[in-house]
């Protein structure tokens, strides 16, 4: 399953769509909105996407996960629009005959998503900024006093 | 009947901006005339001039056509999609 919703995400689906009697292992990885980052406290999040591309990317994420480790299915969920704290913003599911290939996979998915796939993340923060995340570059100051080199926002793959 | 290309001859391509790029030039997406083979690259400078905040605020944007990330040299075709995309926070 590769899905890019508005709705909340079903994840509960998605540890469904990997299960197989091939797999001795189904690992399911949440990333949720953080309330406060380097001391920056987050209200909201807001998800954006180039969606027809970001969708072709995570199929071809998903190919290159099933090369790479020998696992048995996987399946991605990013949610996109408006989250509130706690929210659900990504999911990903692996399963594989052994654990230490599902926790490894689930690794490589989440940090290689948070690189490659076109989405972005508006933080709206208490004191009223709205901030673009773009990390490494100026227009994302509040990311760059995050010390996490991944992640300067409120989810975490870390 | 003309067989090859007119190396003069117009073609329009659509370059879609998001999140910060977006903001940077007011728009979502931008119509440009371009002439046959003419590459990524090409395009890009014209939208650096038009627009220098582009490269100031974003200086390692990343580049689609088609849906694909592509490189500087890639040449570009009548109808092509070109897509600007800064930095990435997915997650």
């Amino acid at each position: 399953m590769i899905q890019l919703t508005h709705e909340p995400l079903d994840h509960a689906a998605l540890l469904q769509s990997v299960s197989s009697h091939q797999a001795g292992a189904a690992l399911l990885f949440l990333g949720t909105v953080r309330e406060f980052t380097a001391g920056q406290q987050t209200l909201q999040l807001n998800y954006t996407a180039y969606e027809s591309m970001a969708l072709g990317q995570l199929e071809q994420l998903q190919q290159d996960a099933l090369q790479q480790f020998p696992v048995t299915a996987v399946g991605i969920q990013h949610r996109l629009g408006e989250l509130a704290l706690g929210d659900v913003s990504v999911a990903i599911a692996v399963s594989s005959p052994h654990r230490a290939d599902a926790y490894e996979c689930s690794r490589w998915l989440i940090d290689t998503l948070k690189q490659r796939i076109p989405i972005w993340k508006q933080e709206h923060y208490a004191d009223g900024r709205v901030e673009w995340q773009h990390p490494g570059e100026p227009t994302g100051q509040v990311a760059e006093a995050d010390s996490e080199p991944q992640s300067g926002a409120s989810t975490d793959g870390q | 009947m003309k067989e090859q290309p007119d190396p003069a001859a117009a073609l329009t391509v659509t370059v879609l901006f998001f999140a910060a790029a977006a903001d940077i030039i007011q728009r979502e997406t931008v119509q440009l005339q371009l002439h046959e083979g003419v590459t990524l690259a090409d395009l890009q400078q014209q939208l650096y001039s038009r627009w220098p905040e582009l490269s100031q605020r974003l200086p390692t944007l990343m580049w689609a056509v088609n849906e694909q990330y592509a490189t500087p040299q890639t040449i570009l075709r009548a109808g092509d999609q070109v897509a600007c995309i800064p930095p990435v926070s997915g997650g």
